[in-house]
C-alpha cells in the first residue's frame, strides 16, 4: 500500500512525526513494503486512516533504510511488521498476552480490530495510562515466541 | 366469549393469554434473540473442540480440573442439563454427542416452530453427523495412547505430552522462535521471567523446575497455545512473518526495555522542521475551547502544551519570514470571510471583530477605517508643497540656466 501512504526513510522525518503529533495517537508501522504480511497490514491501515483521523495518525517506516536502524535497535525489532503506538511523543505499551508489550507484531485480523486497538490506546492515554490492555480476544492476536539471547 | 387459556412461554418465562400471537410480540422477539445468541456462543465454544483436529492433546481433559468443578452444559432446546462424565476423557464429549443426537435436532425444530425464530440460522444450533463422525475418528487415536497414561502418571504425563505436541508444532511452522536481544535488566533474575512467560502464554500446566543453564531451551518447550484458539488463525498470521536481524547493540546504548532515552528526543537540531502535520483549520476560539476539554492528566500533557507553543512560535516566525521574503507567494489565499475555517459564522465574526480592534489599537486610530491601512504603510509623509510654487521654482531654474 505504499502507493496510498508514503513510507518514511529518514530519522529526521520520523522524529518530526513523533514530536509534531500532539494529542493524537501516532501509529508507526515499521516494516517492508514488499513483505506479504506487511502488505496485509498496510491495506488495513490505509483503509482506516480516514476513520481514525480524528484521534490518530498513521505513519509507515521503512525498516531497511539506513537511518531507521536507530529506531530498529531502540525498539528491538526482530519480526516485521511491527506496529508501535505513541501519544504526545510518549511510547504507549499494550498488554496483548504476548511476550512483548512494547509493540504489536504482525497484521491485524480486520480493520475493526485495528480501530478498536487504537481507540483503546487513545482512551487509556487520555486517562494518563502508559500501558493498556488489548481489547481483542486472544485468537485474534498473532502469537509469537521470543528467545532470550545474551542473558 | 370465553377468555383465552393461559399458556407458559419458556423464553419469556411468563404465562400469557395471547395465544399463538405471542411469538410475534416485540418483547418475546427480543428475549428470543438474546437467548439464541447466548446459546450460540456456548455452542460455538464447543464447536471449536469439534473442529480443532490438529491439536488433539488440548481436547484431553486436564485432570486437575476434575476435582474442582463438573463440566455442565444447559441445553435450552431440550431443557435439560448435560453433565460431563469423568470416564470420557475428552473435553465436552457428552455435549458434542448430545448436540448431534436426533432428539436434540427434533427439539430444536420444535423450539423453532413454537417460538418463531429465523429458520435460516437453525443449523447453527445443531452439530452435523459428519462432524461427529470426524470427531470420533480423531478421538480414537489418542484414546488408546493417552488414556492409560492419564490415570497412571497424572501431571508428569501432561508435561511430557505437551512437549511432544509443541515440538510437532514447531516443525509445522505454527510457532515462531526468534532470537531477540531483550533487556539487560531482565538478566537480574530468571525467576521474574519465568512467571511472565507462564502468565502471558496462558498455559495451564504446572511447570517443572527450570535451571538457569537451559533457560533458552525451556522457553520453547513451555509454550502451549490456548486450547480455545483455533489453529487456522495461528497459521494465517504466523506462517509468513519475516524475521530480520537486529543491528548490533552499541555499548552504552540501551533499548526500549532498559528505558534508554528514545531517539526522537535525542537529536538536538529541530530548526526548520515541517510542522505541517499539525496544521489545524480551527479558529483561535475553537482552539481555546478544545484546550479546556483536554484532560490535564493525560499522557504527556505538559509536553504537549509546551510543544504546541513551540510549533505556534515556529509557525509565526515562518509566516513573518514569508511575508517579508515573498509577499505574493504565501499570502495569495483569501483570508477574508474565514473561508478556510470550519465552525459557526458567529465565531468567525467575533474573531474578526477582535482582530480589528487589536489592529486599530496597535495603529492608534479609531475603528472603521480599516481599508486605508494597506495603502497607509506604503505612502511616505512629506511636507505640503504647493504645485504653483514648484512650477515657479522650475521656471526660475530654467531662467538661471539660460542666463548663464
Amino acid at each position: 500500500m505504499s502507493y496510498l501512504m508514503q513510507s518514511l526513510t529518514k530519522k529526521e522525518e520520523v522524529d518530526e512525526l513523533i514530536r509534531n503529533t500532539i494529542d493524537k495517537v501516532l501509529v508507526l508501522r515499521i516494516g517492508r513494503a514488499s513483505d506479504p504480511v506487511c502488505m496485509q497490514l498496510d491495506e488495513i491501515l490505509a483503509k482506516s486512516v480516514r476513520d481514525v483521523s480524528k484521534f490518530a495518525s498513521i505513519g509507515l517506516v521503512d525498516v531497511d533504510a539506513a537511518e531507521i536502524q536507530v529506531y530498529v535497535g531502540y525498539f528491538d525489532i526482530t519480526l516485521i511488521p511491527a506496529t508501535i503506538f505513541f501519544f504526545n511523543a510518549h511510547h504507549m505499551k499494550m498488554d496483548s498476552g504476548t511476550p512483548d508489550h512494547t509493540k504489536w507484531i504482525g497484521a491485524f485480523h480486520s480493520k475493526q480490530d485495528f480501530i478498536d486497538v487504537v481507540e483503546v490506546v487513545y482512551r487509556g492515554a487520555m486517562k494518563g495510562k502508559m500501558i493498556v490492555t488489548c481489547p481483542l480476544p486472544p485468537e485474534r492476536i498473532p502469537k509469537f515466541q521470543l528467545l532470550y539471547k545474551d542473558i | 366469549m370465553l377468555p383465552k387459556q393461559y399458556r407458559y412461554c419458556t423464553v419469556c418465562r411468563q404465562n400469557h393469554q395471547q395465544g399463538k400471537g405471542h411469538k410475534y410480540s416485540t418483547k418475546h422477539k427480543q428475549r428470543l434473540t438474546q437467548l439464541l445468541s447466548k446459546a450460540h456462543k456456548r455452542i460455538q465454544e464447543i464447536r471449536v473442540f469439534l473442529l480443532n483436529n490438529n491439536n488433539v492433546s488440548s481436547r484431553l481433559q486436564p485432570p486437575q480440573e476434575d476435582h474442582q468443578q463438573q463440566r455442565k452444559f444447559w441445553c435450552h432446546f431440550c431443557e435439560q442439563e448435560i453433565v460431563e462424565e469423568k470416564q470420557i476423557s475428552f473435553m465436552w464429549g457428552d455435549v458434542i454427542q448430545h448436540l448431534a443426537s436426533a432428539e436434540h435436532v427434533a427439539a430444536v425444530k420444535a423450539f423453532w416452530s413454537e417460538h418463531g425464530a429465523d429458520v435460516a440460522k437453525r443449523h447453527l444450533y445443531v452439530l452435523s453427523e459428519e462432524d461427529l463422525e470426524k470427531w470420533k475418528e480423531a478421538c480414537e487415536v489418542p484414546i488408546a495412547a493417552a488414556a492409560g497414561e492419564v490415570r497412571n502418571n497424572g501431571k508428569e504425563r501432561v508435561e511430557t505430552n505437551n512437549i511432544h505436541s509443541n515440538m510437532a508444532h514447531f516443525s509445522e511452522g505454527h510457532l515462531f522462535k526468534l532470537e531477540s536481544r531483550q533487556s539487560v535488566s531482565l538478566v537480574a533474575s530468571i525467576g521474574t521471567v519465568q512467571p511472565l512467560s507462564v502468565l502471558t502464554l496462558g498455559s495451564l500446566q504446572n511447570h517443572g523446575s527450570v535451571g538457569t543453564g537451559d533457560f533458552c531451551a525451556a522457553t520453547v518447550h513451555e509454550h502451549q497455545p490456548q486450547s480455545s484458539m483455533s489453529a487456522s488463525f495461528v497459521s494465517l498470521f504466523l506462517a509468513d512473518l519475516t524475521s530480520i536481524s537486529c543491528p548490533p547493540a552499541q555499548p552504552g546504548e540501551g533499548n526500549v526495555h532498559s528505558g534508554a532515552t528514545p531517539p526522537w528526543l535525542k537529536s538536538t537540531d529541530y530548526g526548520q522542521g515541517s510542522s505541517a502535520t499539525n496544521k489545524t483549520l480551527l479558529s483561535s476560539t475553537q482552539e481555546r475551547r478544545l484546550a479546556r476539554m483536554r484532560p490535564p492528566n493525560r499522557v504527556g500533557a505538559a509536553w504537549a502544551e509546551q510543544r504546541r507553543i513551540e510549533i505556534e512560535r515556529e509557525e509565526r516566525g515562518k509566516q513573518t519570514n514569508d511575508s517579508v521574503d515573498q509577499q505574493d507567494g504565501a499570502m495569495w489565499l483569501p483570508n477574508f470571510g474565514r473561508v478556510w475555517q470550519s465552525g459557526p459564522r458567529g465565531a468567525t465574526l467575533k474573531e474578526f471583530k477582535s482582530e480589528r480592534r487589536k489592529e486599530a489599537k496597535s495603529l492608534g486610530r479609531p475603528l472603521g477605517k480599516r481599508r486605508a491601512t494597506g495603502s497607509d504603510g506604503m505612502v511616505e509623509l512629506k511636507p505640503y508643497v504647493s504645485k504653483l510654487q514648484v512650477s515657479n521654482v522650475q521656471i526660475c531654474d530654467f531662467q538661471i540656466q539660460s542666463l548663464e
